[in-house]
């Protein structure tokens, strides 16, 4: 499948031009923008550069069924595929969602793995029954419900989902779950201590 | 004694084919487990020819033929 993207790249390849050093990306923020960065650009200077003042919690690359990285882990990192492969991280199809510091990273996710589970094209049992239960694990762990098992389940619900699709529509969101485990750690372990999440109705997602 | 078979073979599902209908954990038990939604988690490598025989009773039964039998795993 080719995008605009890479049409553009060739074209300009085929004229003998050198490779490009840009990319486009797309930013979703409070304005959902698309732009084009140098590859030595960081995502510090991406942010900065679209006027954010306040640093994010944490980033979404590579859109919905992406990967969570919290802030500190990638706001030096250059905005280029091959630095951030190094470091277990990849653009995808070349979305950043920065997650405000007043948000929920938990709920965010659980609204997420929802809106996954309603875009499943319902062709294999796995992904359409495996991921309205994904749905439910998440959101049960980000309202504090289940206790200790709260993880374990979700965790399990993601096995049975994980590779079980004939596309890999559903292993994108257990992909999503199990970074959003990792990047808000802190946030799993206060929810299921009970304590109130102040970010609890901020949702922006999907 | 079953001895392994040359070719190791495996057992595999068309997941948009099968409809869940379970036959295939009922004939082939050691190779085949249902989900919470009844759809099958198979196996890994065949070992034993027992263990192929079994799965060819559960390509056998599978009404919506979702079963086959392949070489194992020369995709990886």
């Amino acid at each position: 499948m080719h995008n605009v993207e890479t049409l553009a790249r060739l074209a300009l390849l085929a004229r003998g031009r050198p490779p490009t050093t840009t990319r486009l990306l797309s930013v979703l923020g409070a304005d959902r923008v698309v732009v084009e960065v140098e590859d030595v650009t960081t995502f510090g200077q991406l942010l900065a550069e679209l006027g954010w003042v306040d640093r994010p919690q944490a980033v979404l690359l590579g859109g919905y069924g992406g990967l969570w990285a919290p802030w500190d882990r990638v706001a030096h990192l250059p905005l280029a595929e091959p630095a951030l492969r190094a470091d277990g991280l990849t653009l995808g199809a070349g979305v950043v969602i920065p997650l405000t510091e007043g948000a929920c990273g938990l709920r965010t996710t659980a609204a997420l793995v929802r809106y996954l589970a309603s875009m499943s094209a319902r062709q294999c049992g796995p992904c359409a029954f495996g991921l309205p239960a994904l749905a439910d694990s998440a959101l049960a762990l980000a309202e504090g419900r289940g206790g200790e098992h709260a993880v374990r389940r979700l965790l399990d619900d993601a096995g049975l989902v994980e590779g079980r699709g004939a596309c890999h529509h559903p292993d994108g969101a257990t992909r999503l779950v199990a970074s959003a485990l990792a990047t808000f750690e802190a946030d799993v372990a206060a929810h299921l201590a009970g304590r109130p999440c102040p970010a609890r109705d901020n949702v922006l997602l999907p | 004694m079953s001895r392994s078979p040359e070719v190791r073979q495996q057992l595999r599902v068309d997941p948009v084919a099968c409809e869940g209908v379970g036959l295939c954990a009922h004939v082939a038990d050691r190779l085949v487990s249902l989900d919470p939604w009844g759809y099958p988690i198979l196996e890994g490598d065949l070992r034993t020819a027992a263990a192929v025989r079994e799965a060819r009773r559960a390509v056998r039964a599978c009404p919506r033929r979702a079963l086959w039998l392949e070489e194992a795993d020369r995709r990886r």
